[in-house]
């Protein structure tokens, strides 16, 4: 993947990769930009806030401080003024308690209820009651004797009857005309001239009052102000399900919210503080919380702001970055791209101009593109490069002709070398042959050759001249044509090979020599006779398998004047293959430096092969499977004889039917040999009587001869009467006439009808004196 | 070799006029006149050539066999082949003798 990426990079243009090195980099500036704008605007921020919030719950816990400790006064005051009263005064009691709700009332709080509860002792639960309303703007008053004070207002019970002002949980004030909420702070008092304990003095706000003052808050907009009872009662929850109902623990316990749980205990415990909420019931999102004790009260207050809201600032300012940022890079880059395409410019012209010098074209030249930078000298060097290059090419240019003039004579010496070679190969019925000469790189002095020396007798020569080059291919030429000169005239190939030495000998001053094998074959008889003058001696393949054929060597040819050679016989039996090589197949080498070696040959030579074109064909093949393509050092040069000679017999005998069992029983004898079908052979038994009885009895007045020779040719077994008594065609005998009735025939010319009747065909000719009569008859099957 | 001095051997029955000769062997130049040599045709009514041991029949072996025929029609007789290979007969076919077999059917 990395790898992909880095090579789809490389192939990118150099404008594109400058402008994608100063995107990234730009992309890391305002990255890093963007968080410490982010991580510092935050910072001021939350100080800001954290300083607003602080006051903001200061100064409502001020106010609410302010409201309760004025309550307090006003409650110590009627206090003070009824510790002085007689328990039975009851107008300046009245008077006290008007007083007092109108004192306070006047001074600008809303206030709810002034109460006396008088106890008759201590542990009494009822008494007498004495109270003071104000509502809308009128004050009441009344009193009432023997009031269940525990029944009326539950919460009295647990007021310590102590010199001690405690304030109630809120409650629904049974009082006032209308229910309404309330929280009241009680006194202990005692009339004049009682003991100790008479009664409780209570003053009641009502809740609204404190809501009002938190209204006031400032910082209203800026978030939300609840405040917790000293139970945790929420009693300023925006929320009306929640509001007045459930207690900032219950609340958490519902939510599973163990950080409410602790703020409710910590602000109620008298500590302040702010903490953030993931989630609160305010803000359905996270928040900050702040929060402060009403110390007097022993309640809390709370400052909730929304992060998001709170946090506005930071967000708006960072949208305004990225924003910006972008537009910086997406004008950057249009400016880079620019900047790049036209100082790359030359730079791509410089690549044009590059790629036609490589396609050999000078002709343009780079100084138009001079420019100042790097780039600039680019094109100097470019220049010089230019004008080196072109005296360079100039001075190669005269070399490689006149190399290429040596190379071209080099190549036509080639040439009239391969054509000295004969090519066409004769098509003849008693041989077939190939060869091949594959010369290598440099030229060489191999050849082969083949000539007919007479009709029945083919010379083959294989030869190779010392040393390589134009030397070895001239002296190569003269051998060839002194051989096949010499052998025109010269009977014994021993001689040949003797006059042909003599030959070369002379003028060779630069003592070349040649290695040749010569062998003139008589292909009626199939016997070979042939010389060796320091040659590989050629295989043969026959039935028996496949060996070099038996020789002495002699001197090669060209360097001893005079020089005596011995010619060797062996006979060619059909269908066996002569096979004549130079050194350069065995030493053929493959890129281990290896030899192609002779086992490798005999190997290639053992397999039948049906024709000298296909042994050729395997042995180039084998060669170069084993060089694989390890350059060829020397001439290969080979030829292949097939000889075919047909399979033929006769017999000389007497022309007298006396001989008749002997001439038949030759024929069957060849018949069986030949593997003739029984069939074939009774037809050709009785045309070979017929036709040798007619020449034992009719072609010699007095005794003669006939040659009777047989043969296969094609699909044919082939019959051939020969004698050279009086010339007489058979054929033309006068015909039986079959058509008679038996008893009226005459005997005679019934055996030439029946001889023509079962030859597929049957040629009379008269030559050289010899009555030739040739019958062939088709044999379908071979057993 | 078996082809060397071929001859003919003739085994003949005379039963009532009825002369059945046998033959062995080859019917050539060398060893048909041997069949006229010994074959006498005296009182012989039928002549009938069993040829069941003969392997070739050569034109003089024909030329005997047309001699024979003459010489019975000559002498109101009549001569037949039995077991006569196919071979055989086709040469007797090929020279328009086929009617020395017929008569032998």
């Amino acid at each position: 993947m990395i790898c992909k990426s880095r090579k789809w990079l490389k192939k990118q243009s150099l404008a594109f990769k400058i402008s994608l090195g100063v995107l990234l980099c730009s992309f890391m500036g305002v990255v890093i930009l963007l968080s410490i704008v982010t991580k510092r605007s935050e910072t001021i921020i939350k100080e800001q806030i954290l300083k607003h919030s602080q006051h903001t719950i200061s100064a409502s816990v001020e106010n609410i401080s302010h409201l309760i400790t004025k309550t307090e006064q006003a409650l110590r005051a009627l206090r003070n003024t009824l510790n002085q009263l007689d328990t039975d005064d009851t107008e300046s009691i009245e008077i006290a308690l008007k007083s007092t709700i109108k004192a306070i009332h006047n001074s600008g709080f809303n206030l709810s209820h002034v109460a006396i509860y008088s106890f008759p002792s201590k542990t009494a639960a009822w008494g007498k009651f004495y109270s003071a309303y104000a509502q809308d703007g009128e004050f009441f008053y009344k009193n009432e004797e023997n009031k269940n004070f525990y029944k009326e207002f539950p919460w009295l019970k647990d007021v310590e009857k102590e010199e001690k002002i405690v304030w109630s949980e809120p409650y629904v004030s049974p009082n006032s005309p209308t229910p309404r909420m309330v929280i009241t702070c009680v006194l202990p008092f005692k009339f004049q001239k009682t003991d100790d304990f008479t009664g409780l003095v209570s003053i009641s706000i009502d809740l609204d009052n404190i809501r009002q003052y938190l209204d006031k808050s400032p910082f209203q907009d800026e978030g939300e102000l609840v405040l917790l009872s000293k139970k945790g009662l929420y009693i300023t929850h925006p929320n009306p399900k929640i509001n007045m109902k459930t207690s900032i623990y219950e609340l958490a316990e519902k939510l599973n919210n163990k950080k409410l749980y602790q703020i409710g205990q910590k602000v109620l415990s008298g500590q302040s503080g702010y903490t953030q909420m993931p989630f609160s019931s305010v803000y359905e999102a996270p928040t900050v919380f702040f929060y402060a004790p009403i110390p007097l009260l022993n309640w809390g207050l709370c400052l909730i702001y929304s992060k998001k809201q709170l946090f506005k600032p930071v967000y708006d300012l960072q949208i305004m970055i990225i924003v910006s940022a972008i537009a910086g890079i997406l004008i950057m880059l249009f400016l880079i791209d620019k900047i790049c395409y036209y100082s790359t410019r030359p730079l791509q012209n410089l690549a044009k101009v590059a790629m036609q010098y490589g396609k050999g074209d000078f002709s343009q030249n780079v100084s138009e593109l001079r420019s100042g930078d790097e780039i600039g000298t680019l094109s100097d060097a470019f220049g010089n490069m230019r004008t080196n290059l072109l005296e360079y090419i100039k001075k190669e240019t005269m070399q490689a002709a006149e190399k290429q003039k040596d190379l071209s004579e080099l190549e036509i010496a080639k040439q009239i070398q391969l054509s000295a070679l004969p090519a066409d190969f004769p098509e003849h019925e008693l041989f077939d042959i190939s060869a091949l000469m594959i010369p290598a790189k440099q030229i060489g002095g191999d050849f082969y050759d083949f000539f007919f020396l007479n009709q029945h007798k083919i010379a083959l020569v294989i030869a190779d001249v010392s040393g390589k080059g134009i030397s070895a291919a001239l002296y190569m030429m003269r051998a060839q044509e002194v051989i096949k000169h010499t052998a025109r005239y010269t009977k014994s190939v021993a001689k040949i090979f003797e006059r042909a030495n003599n030959i070369l000998c002379e003028g060779n001053k630069t003592c070349m020599f040649v290695t040749a094998f010569l062998a003139v074959i008589n292909l009626q008889t199939g016997e070979m006779e042939y010389v060796n003058a320091g040659h590989l001696p050629p295989f043969l393949v026959d039935e028996t398998g496949c060996t070099p054929i038996p020789l002495k060597q002699n001197f090669v040819l060209g360097v001893r004047s005079g020089c005596v050679y011995k010619k060797e016989k062996l006979k060619l039996k059909p269908n066996s293959r002569l096979f004549l090589y130079t050194d350069g197949i065995t030493e053929a080498q493959n890129l281990q430096g290896q030899f192609y070696g002779q086992k490798r040959l005999h190997t290639v030579l053992e397999k039948n092969s049906p024709t000298p074109q296909k042994t050729i064909q395997n042995v180039i093949t084998d060669i170069r499977h084993f060089a694989n393509n390890a350059p060829q050092s020397d001439d290969i040069t080979m030829l292949s004889f097939l000889y075919r000679k047909q399979d033929t017999n006769d017999l000389t005998i007497k022309a007298d039917i006396k001989e008749l069992h002997n001439v038949l029983a030759f024929i069957e004898h060849d018949m069986k040999h030949k593997k003739i079908t029984p069939e074939i052979r009774s037809k050709i038994i009785v045309i070979a009587e017929e036709l040798f009885s007619n020449i034992a009895l009719y072609a010699y007045e007095t005794n003669g001869m006939v040659r009777i020779k047989t043969s296969i040719q094609e699909e044919n077994y082939c019959l051939t009467f020969v004698d050279n008594g009086k010339p007489y065609n058979p054929l033309k005998h006068q015909q039986p006439d079959i058509s008679k009735p038996v008893a009226q025939r005459s005997v005679g010319g019934l055996g030439i009808f029946i001889a023509k009747n079962m030859a597929d065909s049957i040629e009379y000719v008269y030559q050289n004196n010899e009555n030739v009569l040739e019958v062939k008859v088709k044999i379908k099957k071979i057993l | 070799m078996e082809f060397e001095n071929k001859t003919l051997n003739i085994e003949q029955t005379n039963t009532n006029g009825v002369l059945v000769c046998k033959l062995t062997g080859w019917l050539d130049p060398n060893t048909t006149p041997k069949l006229e040599e010994e074959i006498n045709l005296a009182g012989v009514k039928e002549l009938v050539f069993d040829m069941q041991n003969v392997e070739y029949v050569f034109s003089a072996g024909l030329r005997a066999f047309l001699y024979f025929e003459k010489m019975m029609k000559a002498s109101g007789g009549t001569m037949k082949l039995i077991n006569v290979s196919d071979f055989i007969k086709s040469i007797f076919e090929m020279v328009g003798f086929q009617e020395i077999i017929e008569n032998t059917k």
